[in-house]
């Protein structure tokens, strides 16, 4: 089985949230990479607002677009990816997506002062998922991207928190906790 | 000046193999062990959960430095050269051969017979599974090869998911849970398995064997000498004769400073690319084309096995996330009796959630945002999908081979491998009828289970496990050293696990690899004195 093989196991014979981040969780402590930018945090709240399910709640898009942020600002360009059996390859991870995506959000704040009058985070629902849907509707793709990959930053918010073990958990209605340490007897249990 | 260092058994390379014989053999004999790997040391234990977590948030490589630069070969070689190797990077999936690995010739008239069969290797998979600690149960005689003794641990249990799919593969074959290292109790001061489902690449509480706690414990007890970031670059005869004088090797971080390992026996337990190399680059005047390699078999015979693949949906509320690189395993097909038309392979079942996932775009191509997403994956989820697999044998041909690629060089200008990889002819031509035979068979569980296949089955072209390039042989015309290693043309030279498997088989081979590894150490050890009893670790 080769890297990617390996990596594509992980990602879908291991359930939805393989290849993930916990939610909120444990990103780890580093120094924020050269050209990391941090996002406008209210802009970025209402497009969580606008892209993850309102069944969340305010708290649990507020952690989702929180984990986000956090995710973003550990994240380092240009360090080895996890290479395994079958291939010889070494690969990297890509540009720091935070530039382009501070610069997309700036962007739909801007179109939402010409088009509407108003800043993005006070229209409306309706208004800001027009506008996002039109952004996202240039993508080719059907699935999720891995978030760092994502084109435009409404995409990597999505991502992100579809791999989130708590977006696992919301699907199924059930505390499977994905990728996080359980008790082994316990597996033999339907969660609940 | 050449620094000089000496030793009564010299092994080269550092992975699960080298690790469990370096154990063994200094549980029972009285030798100094020095072990050269050209790589360095992996991260500790302590530092492996934030590892994980990076790789996890960002596909960072939880094993940082675990290759050599400047190694891109010609050919499909995986980069891990490190202490402990490539099985830092397995999912510590155990199963044994089957008998009949041994005996294809006898048996069914294809590839080659092994000069061993399944019940001289049998003390040593135990062994092999009691040093690691693996965790499993004994199928059924039909599906499962026989064992003289319990598995040292239970099996890990099955989760929900695979209770659930259990009747459903069942009605095809008997499955069980695939025999695992990874502890499903408190085994040799290693935890419990916690589910934290990343075994490959990396296991974060140390639930899952891996070498480099062998090497710690045995460097901590002065057992062995790990000389590490130190390159093995040739093995140099005493003058006029076809002993193994030493190995001329090089560190990295003074490479103007040779360096040499003198040693009474050497063991090359460098993989099954490595090993072969080094008996080529090796090459003098009394052996032109190697050392080891009078019969010329050295580099040749390399095996492994390729695998179909396919995800199949069911009318079964699974969950998905559980535990999903445990699976249930069956051997039935690995033991199919007799055989119009030659062909053998494992059969495997995991929890997946292909088909299942969130997604952008419904059927009708229309974006999904918010709880439309939510309902559209709501509503995928409620079937399951399982994800089957069966590794298939590929009979190696004589020109399946690593040789030296003169037209790429290493820092010290030594050739690197080359690696190309070549069916039998028998093997090419079943390998349509293979195939064919493992995609109906998948389609016929879809079918059985009132279920559909996500897509068409997948080949992968892949050689996984690979083995082979100095094969064992009942004499030099069939092999590069005898069953317990020993090269034909050195007698203080061996060739240790997986270089020396004749064929592949159909399931993962690690614990076969080190299992001969262990059965060359009983031949290692013989010329020095047996350790007291009381003295070892056992």
């Amino acid at each position: 089985m080769s890297a990617l093989d390996r990596r594509r196991f992980l990602k879908t014979a291991g359930g939805a949230a393989a290849a993930a981040v916990a939610a909120g969780g444990a990103v780890a402590a580093c120094t924020p990479a050269p050209g990391a930018t941090a996002l406008d945090e209210h802009i970025l709240l209402a497009l969580g607002e606008t892209v993850l399910p309102a069944e969340l709640g305010a708290d649990g898009i507020h952690r989702a677009v929180s984990g986000f942020q956090a995710w973003l600002a550990g994240y380092q360009p240009a360090v080895e990816t996890t290479h395994g059996y079958g291939t010889g390859t070494l690969d990297y991870t890509p540009a720091h997506p935070g530039p382009g995506w501070a610069a997309q959000l700036e962007a739909l704040d801007l179109e939402a002062q010409q088009r509407f009058g108003a800043t993005f985070t006070t229209l409306g629902p309706d208004r800001r998922a027009e506008m996002v849907r039109r952004q996202i509707a240039r993508e080719r793709v059907d699935g999720l991207p891995d978030p760092v990959r994502a084109r435009h930053v409404a995409l990597g918010l999505l991502s992100y928190w579809a791999q989130t073990p708590e977006a696992t958990n919301l699907c199924y209605q059930a505390r499977i906790d994905p990728l996080t340490c359980r008790r082994l007897a316990d597996q033999a249990k339907r969660p609940v | 000046m050449a620094r000089v260092i000496e030793s009564d058994i010299c092994i080269v390379g550092s992975g699960i193999t080298a690790a469990l014989l370096a154990e063994k053999l200094s549980e029972e004999c009285e030798a100094k062990i020095v072990v050269v790997e050209a790589g360095d040391d992996v991260p500790p234990l302590a530092q492996r959960s934030r590892l994980r977590q990076r790789s996890l948030d960002y596909g960072e490589s939880p094993w940082p430095h675990d290759h050599l630069d400047g190694y891109e070969v010609d050919g499909i070689q995986s980069r891990s050269m490190c202490v402990g190797g490539l099985a830092m990077h397995w999912g510590g999936v155990t199963p044994r051969f089957t008998p009949e690995d041994f005996r294809v010739k006898s048996l069914y008239g294809v590839g080659d017979d092994w000069p061993i069969n399944y019940d001289g290797l049998e003390p040593f998979y135990q062994e092999a599974e009691e040093r690691m600690g693996v965790a499993g149960e004994h199928g059924p005689p039909e599906a499962d090869g026989p064992r003289s003794k319990p598995y040292p641990q239970p099996a890990l249990p099955l989760t929900y998911n695979l209770e659930l799919l259990k009747p459903w593969g069942e009605e095809i074959a008997p499955f069980w849970s695939q025999p695992s290292a990874k502890n499903s109790v408190p085994y040799k001061g290693r935890a419990v398995c916690c589910r934290n489902d990343t075994c490959s690449p990396i296991c974060p509480v140390g639930a899952k064997y891996s070498p480099d706690f062998t090497w710690s414990a045995l460097r901590a007890a002065g057992k062995v000498e790990l000389v590490t970031r130190t390159l093995v670059r040739r093995l140099e005869l005493v003058p006029g004769a076809d002993r193994i004088s030493h190995a001329v090797a090089v560190h990295r971080d003074r490479p103007d400073e040779p360096v040499e390992i003198h040693a009474k026996t050497f063991v090359l337990a460098a993989g099954y690319v490595w090993s072969p190399h080094l008996l080529l680059l090796s090459a003098n005047d009394r052996f032109p084309a190697g050392l080891a390699n009078r019969t010329g078999l050295v580099g040749r015979y390399m095996n492994g096995h390729r695998n179909v693949s396919a995800f199949i949906r069911l009318p079964l509320k699974l969950y998905p996330g559980m535990n999903g690189q445990h699976s249930l395993m069956s051997h039935r097909f690995m033991r199919p009796g007799r055989l119009a038309r030659y062909l053998r392979h494992d059969l495997r079942i995991w929890e997946s959630s292909a088909g299942a996932e969130p997604r952008l775009r419904d059927d009708a191509g229309r974006v999904l945002l918010g709880n439309d997403l939510l309902a559209d994956w709501r509503r995928r989820a409620e079937r399951g999908t399982a994800r089957v697999r069966a590794y298939y044998d590929v009979l190696p041909h004589r020109q399946s081979t690593v040789t030296l690629d003169v037209g790429r060089r290493n820092a010290w200008s030594d050739p690197l491998p080359k690696i190309t990889y070549r069916d039998s002819e028998e093997s090419a031509a079943l390998r349509g009828h293979t195939e064919e035979t493992i995609k109906q068979l998948f389609q016929h569980m879809a079918s059985a289970g009132n279920g559909e296949l996500v897509q068409a089955p997948r080949v992968d072209d892949f050689q996984d496990h690979p083995g082979g390039g100095c094969r064992m042989g009942a004499d030099p015309a069939t092999g590069v050293c005898d069953r317990f290693g020993r090269t034909f043309d050195h007698e203080n030279l061996f060739v240790v696990g997986a270089p020396t498997a004749v064929t592949g088989s159909c399931c993962n081979a690690t614990l076969t690899f080190v299992a001969l590894g262990l059965m060359a150490g009983t031949e290692i050890e013989r010329p020095f004195p047996r350790k007291s009893p009381g003295t070892g670790t056992a």
